[in-house]
Parts: C-alpha cells; sequence; structure tokens
C-alpha cells in the first residue's frame, strides 16, 4: 500500500519525548484529507504495531490551530515529524509555529464537571466502578495538563502535569504520589496493565472529592487567564 | 434500576449532550457509559460473566435474535465512538457531521430495549 503525497506522519508522546516505557503506547498522527489505513501507516514506519493512531483532516487541524489546541501545543512542544513529502513538507510545523494562546479553557472546565457529576451518579452502580475510576483518572490528568497550560508550563506526559499542578496549586502533596495507583485504571482501560486488584467505591468518592476541589482552583485561575489574558505567573517543575 | 431501564436513561443522557457546551468531552464518556451498560446487559442475558470496561461483547454460538441485535448494536456504537472521539482531542466539528448518525443509533437500540420490556 502506498500513502498519498498530502499525508503528513507525526510521532508525539512518550516515545518523542523520550521516556516510553513498558506500559507506553506509540502515539502516531496522520494529517490527511483521505482516510488512510492502518496497514498503509505502520508500513512506512519503523515501529512495531500496535500504534495508537489520530487521524486528522487538514481542514480540522487548521480548525484546531484557530483555538490554540492543546493537542497542536503537545505537537509542538515535542511532536516529530516522520514522514512529509511533496507538497506538505514543512506544512504541519509552519501551522504549530504560530499558535494563539488556548481559548477554550472554559469550555474543558465545564466538561470537566459535568463528567465529575456523571460519574458520582454512576458510583451508585457497582457494576461500573472499574470504569469510573478509569474515567475519574482521566478527567483529572486531563484537568491538570489544562491548568499547567494556562499557567504557561505546558506539560503533557503521563504523572508530571499532576505533580506540577499540585504542587503549584498547593494542594496536599500526597495526591501526587497516590495518583499512580488510581491510573493503573485508565491503563487497564487502554487495555496496557493487568486489572488492579480490589477496586472500591471508597476510593473512587475520595478522587470525585479532589478533583472537585482541583476544578474548583482551577476556575479561578481560568478567570484570571480569560480576564487578564496573560498569566502573569509560571510555573517551573 | 434494572439493567435495560440503566441503558434507557444513559441514552437519553447522551441526548442531553447535544444542548450542553463541552459536547465531545462529555459525549465520549456518557457513550462509554452506555456501551458498558449494554454489554452488561447482554452478559446477564447470555449467561456470560459481565466486562468491567465498554467494549464489543462476544457471543457464544446460537445466542437469540434479540441478544444478537444487542450485540452487534454495542458494536456499532464502539465503531461510531472511535470515529468520532480520537484518542487525542475530540472536536465539536466531528461531532456535529456525526451526531445524526449517533442519534440513529440510539434511537434504533432504544426501540430494541423497549421491545424488549414489553415481551418479559
Amino acid at each position: 500500500m502506498t500513502l498519498k503525497n498530502e499525508c503528513a506522519i507525526w510521532l508525539y508522546g512518550s516515545h518523542a519525548r523520550g521516556d516510553a516505557d513498558l506500559l507506553s503506547d506509540i502515539d502516531v498522527l496522520v494529517v490527511s484529507d483521505n482516510f488512510v489505513e492502518v496497514d498503509s501507516i505502520t508500513s512506512v514506519l519503523p515501529f512495531p504495531s500496535p500504534l495508537s493512531i489520530t487521524q486528522y483532516s487538514w481542514q480540522e487541524m487548521q480548525r484546531m490551530a484557530q483555538y490554540g489546541s492543546l493537542f497542536l501545543q503537545h505537537l509542538h512542544l515535542e511532536g516529530q515529524a516522520l514522514r512529509e513529502e511533496g507538497p506538505v513538507r514543512g506544512r504541519l510545523g509552519r501551522l504549530l509555529s504560530r499558535l494563539p494562546r488556548y481559548s477554550l479553557a472554559s469550555r474543558d472546565l465545564t466538561g470537566f464537571y459535568t463528567v465529575l457529576r456523571d460519574v458520582r451518579r454512576s458510583l451508585n452502580s457497582p457494576s461500573h466502578l472499574v470504569f469510573e475510576l478509569a474515567t475519574l483518572a482521566t478527567v483529572f490528568r486531563h484537568a491538570c495538563i489544562l491548568g499547567c497550560a494556562i499557567c504557561g508550563s505546558p506539560c503533557f506526559s503521563r504523572f508530571d502535569p499532576v505533580s506540577r499542578l499540585i504542587e503549584y496549586m498547593g494542594l496536599t502533596s500526597s495526591w501526587s504520589k497516590e495518583f499512580p495507583a488510581l491510573y493503573e485504571y485508565r491503563l487497564y482501560a487502554d487495555r496496557r496493565f493487568r486489572r488492579p486488584p480490589n477496586p472500591n467505591a471508597g476510593t473512587a468518592h475520595v478522587w470525585c472529592d479532589r478533583t472537585e476541589i482541583l476544578l474548583d482552583k482551577l476556575e479561578v485561575r481560568i478567570n484570571d487567564f480569560n480576564s487578564s489574558l496573560s498569566c502573569p505567573n509560571t510555573i517551573h517543575s | 434500576m434494572t439493567s435495560t431501564h440503566r441503558c434507557l436513561a444513559q441514552i437519553r443522557s447522551i441526548r442531553e449532550v447535544s444542548q450542553g457546551q463541552a459536547v465531545p468531552y462529555v459525549g465520549r464518556s456518557r457513550i462509554g457509559r452506555l456501551v458498558l451498560s449494554l454489554a452488561i446487559l447482554v452478559a446477564e442475558e447470555a449467561g456470560l460473566p459481565p466486562p468491567d470496561l465498554p467494549d464489543s461483547i462476544k457471543l457464544p454460538e446460537g445466542p437469540s435474535n434479540r441478544l444478537s441485535e444487542l450485540s452487534r448494536r454495542c458494536s456499532r456504537l464502539v465503531d461510531i465512538s472511535r470515529h468520532l472521539s480520537q484518542p487525542s482531542e475530540p472536536l465539536a466539528e466531528r461531532w456535529e457531521r456525526g451526531w445524526h448518525q449517533l442519534l440513529e443509533e440510539l434511537l434504533a437500540l432504544e426501540e430494541e430495549l423497549k421491545l424488549g420490556l414489553i415481551s418479559k
């Protein structure tokens, strides 16, 4: 199978950062206006399957660039071009080099609060506990990634956004140490880790409360961010 | 609340997403929750161990038409969800384009579930 010249392929995530471990997947972005079969992507890459492949069209990438997408900021920070030929050579890099500041932080916060409410409601059903723990881990980490980004210290690795934001927000430091155990549920949901033993609702309720505290603090920062259009303090790892 | 009623409530909650902000982000987890409930319902009726994560469900040989249909619809929702929700960033535009397909699938699933309630 062959790839068309309008197709760009980039590597991002832990393999691009150089901190991959046995639990890491290989994150690959494919930008193409045509649907690209997975086989034709894997055939041109020097990686073993399975890959975690994201596909966007060029038009979708342009729209994401307009609102300063965090995913594009992630790519800008650590992405690497794996294949760019002909008319698309350098096209994605140029798009990433002029990203505006992220403008959808309030919308994301609304989403995090809504998902948190959904999780709390769903915890009445014990059969959903593992799924809800995985969802909580995702929301907590995404909120930390957003927080780091709006505070001028974008960070996209597995755990650094969490420890960095918890420290910056003055939250209890033990949360950072305990978060990897919660994140095991997310890794299990992605089929990258064994099923964590003894999931219990108490843990879920604790993390619901912690997530709500984090979101409340984040809301203050986002309001400041939106009103001042600049973040005076940056955080440092 | 029975598994069927739980699925019906979750279908309604996905429909409600279209009226709020952060549509793709909230929708992604609500679809996951529905797929899990549906897979649990099918597993219960087929006498299989209940799954703890949302995914397609493999039925043993010779299931009833109803179970085959529910299992097929579960797989369809998984496929639609994968297309609408990229692992990196869910897009509002993609949701708007895929929303009608999702609504049609939810409507058909709702009918199937209600039929199951009537026949019991």
